[in-house]
């Protein structure tokens, strides 16, 4: 049986067994990276995307239940020739990104908490992000670049 | 070997008992299923069924939809009653997590005893609907957890059924290793009837400390005919409650631990309590 969904803008349709993890269909069927494996059981945010607008950890959600559902990546945010998206220039500009492994999960967690609360503040920050872990950073520039990207969207609103 | 497949097909929960009862699995959230060694051969998506969706406003009461996420129910319109429950749901997990898992999974599981709902619901007296192959049926769900490991294969939770008495309060608390995102060590829910300030009557229930999650009589019991906040009633509630814990050992933190700050989650929820009512 098909499990037909959204991702990015385009429908895609995969006859995957439905308890694949929407993780592998996205690498390896979609042919989109940026979700990373990290611990492999629902708990780093390596793996984060959107699935209707709210962040899942793609190695832990099985493919049936994406169907109909739109999936946002990375690769969705900007396209190559466009820019950045407020929030992925703010991660740059405020040294938030290290190693870069848990960079795309924090980024579509971030992504979602901004359009959902475009206001918050470090607290509400910190609360989404727990479950994005980074090993590099300590969190506090990336505390940063949330609260720089909020103010950036602000000013262009 | 078996290929999996997805009976896509099912919208009905009479049909979804029929399909449990010939081999198939509910999936609801997926977060348990998809964390285990072995695969279902067929699922049922309880995301397809209207009867396990949503919020239904009733007299005095709210019911709750079996596949209602943690950040769905964290979002549910606040009644003090209800606040154990909202609040178990807001501060479960992150934000991924809460996202996908559901109600009727948090219960329903019986080797979860960190689940953080269960707690609010025993303390809130909670009922749940229950559909199998024998028909709908509804029960407290004290007496469910009692035999939740020997449940019927076709059975599941279709409905939440929590009362709203008008004077009641609640809240919810729990404890972890780091500061926020694992399963709980201890979690405690109070729900409380209050005649002015003084306690009508009260419910106690742990979660995580325990092999089950249960409500305490005895340090509900402590608590009924003093003013609410009364350090007194709090000091012999928390005692009667340490009376009585059995801890479990696991590898986020020993027994003598979870036993040793389960009273004090306790004292933190009156007290919790006590401010929102001031």
């Amino acid at each position: 049986m098909t499990h037909s969904f959204v991702v990015n803008g385009r429908t895609f349709q995969t006859g995957a067994d439905p308890m694949t993890p929407l993780f592998t269909v996205l690498r390896d069927e979609v042919g989109v990276t940026s979700p990373k494996l990290g611990c492999g059981e629902g708990r780093c945010g390596a793996c984060t995307v959107l699935v209707d607008g709210s962040p899942v950890a793609s190695c832990l959600f099985p493919v049936a239940n994406a169907a109909d559902t739109q999936i946002t990546t990375v690769e969705g945010l900007s396209r190559p020739d466009e820019p950045l998206t407020a929030v992925q220039d703010a991660m740059l500009s405020c040294g938030a990104v290290q190693c870069g492994a848990c960079t795309p999960g924090i980024v579509m967690t971030l992504t979602a908490l901004l359009d959902e609360q475009p206001e918050p503040d470090e607290d509400t920050v910190r609360t989404a992000l727990v479950g994005n872990i980074c090993r590099c950073t300590g969190y506090h520039k990336v505390v940063d670049a949330a609260m720089c990207a909020a103010e950036t969207i602000k000013s262009r609103a | 070997m078996n290929v999996p497949t997805s009976t896509a097909q099912i919208t009905t929960v009479e049909d979804a008992v029929v399909a449990l009862g010939e081999g198939a699995t509910l999936l609801a959230g997926g977060s348990w299923l998809m964390r285990s060694s072995s695969k279902p051969s067929s699922v049922v998506r309880a995301a397809l069924l209207p009867e396990l969706g949503g919020v239904r406003a009733e007299r005095d009461a709210v019911s709750l939809g079996a596949v209602l996420t943690h950040a769905q129910l964290a979002a549910v319109a606040p009644h003090a009653a209800l606040r154990a429950l909202t609040e178990a749901a807001r501060q479960s997990a992150f934000p991924q997590a809460r996202n996908v898992a559901t109600l009727g999974a948090n219960i329903a599981n019986a080797r979860f005893p960190e689940g953080d709902l269960v707690p609010a619901l025993l303390a809130a007296g909670a009922e749940l609907e229950l559909a199998s192959g024998d028909g709908r049926s509804t029960v407290p769900i004290a007496e469910y957890l009692l035999t939740r490991h020997a449940r019927r294969r076709d059975e599941l939770i279709v409905r939440v059924r929590v009362p709203l008495p008008a004077a009641r309060t609640s809240d919810f608390v729990r404890l972890t290793v780091r500061k926020a995102g694992e399963y709980a060590l201890a979690s405690v829910a109070v729900s409380i009837d209050l005649n002015d300030r003084f306690v009508t009557s009260a419910r106690v229930a742990i979660g995580s400390v325990e092999a089950r999650q249960r409500l305490s009589p005895e340090a509900g019991q402590a608590l009924v005919g003093s003013a609410i906040g009364d350090a007194a009633a709090i000091a012999d509630a928390m005692a009667a409650l340490a009376e009585t814990l059995e801890p479990r050992d696991a590898v986020d933190g020993p027994g003598w631990y979870r036993a040793s700050v389960t009273p004090v989650l306790l004292k933190r929820v009156v007290r919790r309590l006590t401010s929102s009512i001031a």
